[in-house]
């Protein structure tokens, strides 16, 4: 059932790449050689561990004010009169290990 | 869905201006290790029960829409709202529809991957694992980095250590257990949400030598590799073969043993040697 979805997930995905490339923008270097010069190493790992980090672009559902639980959510939706979006999922939206 | 409509304006603002917004792991509601209380389980069956009844879609990966007094009243299967004009519909006619309340965000935005608590005296770190074309173009589960927090005590910590007083240019092996703890990390994204036990380490080796030792600051550089594998997807045999070189620098205080600073990344690394990676670690400083 999980497989199914996914690849239908999948799908949906690259039909709404439109979307997505209206948005993107250059994503850091996979590869970047290790200069020859040892010296200049430990500048080379600074700048690496630098680049690789979560671009704002990727982290941009940060900017959603999101509440921790249904329980709260229901309760916030109660007293300010807004309806509750609400979703579940596999894994770890906010670290990606999914 | 993070790297498609939800990284949307529009979609951003009718969630902060217009909803209370909510997103809950899978993983923290199953019946075998709850990491959340039976009243929250509860509160997720009952909208669940409740699409039933209203026969609306219910699944695992999914959108349900709760009017204001938290009863569900629409849903989607996540298929059909990865597409950010699909999900905007779906906001727009239940807000269209309860005529509720517009409003600055109930709750502040704030940073989403965060440092976990950790005991005073343990070493955190974050690390980044980024497969070749990460982002939109990389498709579903590459549309984003992959990051790990990961907390280390301070007696494995220590395992980065040398046994004896540091001397320049000496050399010596990290601690197996404490390089393990990290290395076992060093993968690029995947479908499988479940990092380690799914994870064998081949062969690893990380070793260090002292650079400098200079006003009870001792400095060091990391060399190694590892080679591991784990499966693709969850649950199931679909084992990929990572191998990665890596290159880093940490100091110390010498006085209590406590690391300071630490950066670590991959020099070259591949996914079943044809595909490349790149996995970065940095100490969380408080």
């Amino acid at each position: 059932m999980k497989r199914a979805c996914c690849v239908v997930v999948l799908m949906f995905a690259f039909s709404a790449r439109a979307d997505s490339a209206n948005e993107a923008c250059e994503s850091p270097k996979v590869i970047v050689p290790r200069p020859s010069d040892s010296a200049q190493w430990a500048a080379w790992v600074e700048q690496r561990v630098k680049e690789l980090q979560p671009t704002p672009l990727e982290r941009k559902f940060d900017q959603i004010g999101w509440v921790h639980t249904i329980l709260e959510a229901q309760k916030l939706a109660k007293s300010h009169h807004r309806p509750v979006f609400l979703f579940t999922h596999d894994g770890r939206m906010n670290t990606g290990r999914c | 869905m993070r790297a498609g409509p939800l990284s949307n304006d529009k979609v951003i603002d009718l969630l902060n201006h217009s909803f209370v917004p909510v997103y809950t792991s899978n993983e923290d509601y199953e019946d075998k290790s709850p990491k959340v209380s039976a009243e929250e389980r509860k509160a997720l069956r009952q909208i669940q029960d409740e699409c039933f009844a209203n026969r609306t879609s219910v699944g695992t990966v999914h959108v349900y829409i709760l009017n204001p007094q938290g009863h569900a009243i629409d849903s989607s299967h996540v298929a059909a709202v990865t597409e950010t004009k699909r999900l905007l519909a779906v906001l727009q006619r239940n807000v269209d529809k309860l005529d509720t309340n517009h409003g600055q965000p109930i709750i502040k935005p704030e940073r989403q991957s965060v440092a976990p608590d950790a005991p005073t005296g343990s070493l955190v770190l974050h690390l980044v694992a980024r497969g070749q074309d990460t982002g939109p173009q990389g498709g579903s589960w590459r549309e984003f980095p992959g990051e790990n927090w990961l907390v280390l005590s301070s007696d494995q910590a220590k395992g980065f250590l040398p046994r004896d007083r540091p001397e320049v240019g000496a050399q010596y092996d990290v601690n197996a257990t404490t390089a393990m703890k990290l290395l076992q990390y060093f993968y690029p994204q995947s479908e499988d949400p479940v990092d380690s036990p799914w994870t064998k380490i081949d062969a690893q080796s990380l070793k260090a030598m002292i650079l400098s030792v200079r006003d009870g600051i001792a400095r060091a550089r990391l060399q190694g590799e590892v080679s591991l594998q784990r499966n693709f997807y969850p649950g199931k045999v679909s084992p990929e073969h990572m191998h990665a070189t890596l290159l880093g620098f940490f100091e110390w205080r010498m006085i209590n043993g406590r690391i300071t600073s630490f950066e670590l990344v991959t020099d070259d690394a591949t996914r079943d040697q044809k595909e490349h990676y790149a996995v970065a670690v940095r100490m969380e400083t408080r």
